[in-house]
């Protein structure tokens, strides 16, 4: 086994770890609402991003089926909104709030840009971390409106 | 098969699932269709996956061609459609004998639409599959979501209330 693959199998075990330690019993319906949701934009977008020669992976899981990054797509970030969601603070002031929805994608983005450097899970072709983080911002703020949404049937 | 011929088809089949959704699924009941729509395409993609991986199945002609191999327009958008239309035409309070037999019925009808997309488009080669194998993973995959869908909303006096 090399790197690549002990570090893409590392991010299944860290994302189950993360929904185990992380989601109360309580709150495993918002769990899924969330997990379930966010695979649609991370997939399409993950999708069109390999489509047009934005980003490549070149060592993946089933490589000969997908050329996007499944474990990313199908589990890790679907697993990072649900976090995002479950704690986000609303009761708290909109400066912690700001502050709160900027750090995911900031400490995304530097795992992704550390992964980028070491290993040859992903590649930029017509990229750049910049791009990530709004990217991720923006899908972040999308699956948590749909939450908010499921939840409240006003908002 | 000419690409018309491909899109033609893909158009035919959406106009007909969205008309089926929009007479099936209730309006006050949308949360259940996202629910039971989300969680099909998740086993969807999990298994179209391994069943690309190991060429059981192929996709020639295809959406996002450089990305995926598998077929993204039935099993990500028709399939889980009909997944929530299954679940709302579902006859709950029935005896058994209807229930199972809404559960081959319907299963059969959409091992014939399977059947025909192989036979008359490009969207989808049996390799090592057959009808088959269609026909029981959509028992799987129907009950499956519905079985989620109805725990998901099932009242729970601990649990998050997730009102339908």
């Amino acid at each position: 086994m090399n790197v690549n693959t002990i570090i893409e199998a590392l991010v299944w075990i860290i994302s189950f770890l993360l929904l185990f330690l992380f989601v109360p019993k309580h709150k495993i319906r918002d769990a899924w609402i969330s997990f379930l949701f966010m695979q649609l934009p991370s997939w399409i977008l993950g999708l069109a991003a390999v489509q047009f020669r934005l980003i490549s992976y070149p060592s993946r899981f089933f490589a000969h089926a997908v050329q996007t990054s499944f474990t990313f797509e199908f589990l890790a970030f679907p697993v990072i909104s649900v976090l995002f969601n479950i704690y986000y603070p609303t009761q708290m002031r909109l400066v912690w709030r700001l502050l709160y929805a900027l750090a995911f994608p900031s400490v995304i983005v530097t795992i992704e840009i550390l992964i980028l450097r070491y290993t040859d899970l992903i590649e930029y072709i017509h990229w750049n971390g910049y791009l990530s983080w709004i990217s991720l911002l923006l899908t972040l703020f999308l699956s948590y409106g749909f939450y908010k949404w499921f939840l409240h049937r006003e908002m | 098969m000419n690409f018309s011929q491909n899109v033609t088809w893909i158009t035919i089949t959406s106009i007909i699932v969205v008309i089926l959704l929009i007479l099936i699924v209730p309006k006050n009941r949308i949360r259940e269709a996202w629910i039971n729509f989300l969680f099909f395409q998740t086993l969807t993609w999990g298994t179209g996956v391994i069943l690309a991986q190991y060429h059981l199945l192929k996709s020639p002609f295809r959406i996002f061609p450089k990305a995926t191999t598998q077929d993204f327009f039935n099993d990500f958008t028709i399939f889980p459609a009909v997944s929530v239309i299954y679940y709302f035409l579902y006859p709950f309070q029935q005896k058994w004998y209807i229930q199972l037999f809404f559960i081959l019925g319907s299963s059969v009808i959409i091992g014939i639409y399977d059947f025909s997309v192989e036979k008359f488009t490009d969207l989808k080669r049996y390799i090592h599959w057959s009808v088959i194998h269609q026909f029981i993973l959509s028992i799987l995959f129907n009950l499956g979501s519905l079985w989620f869908t109805v725990w998901f909303f099932k009242k729970s006096k601990n649990d998050t209330q997730v009102r339908s």
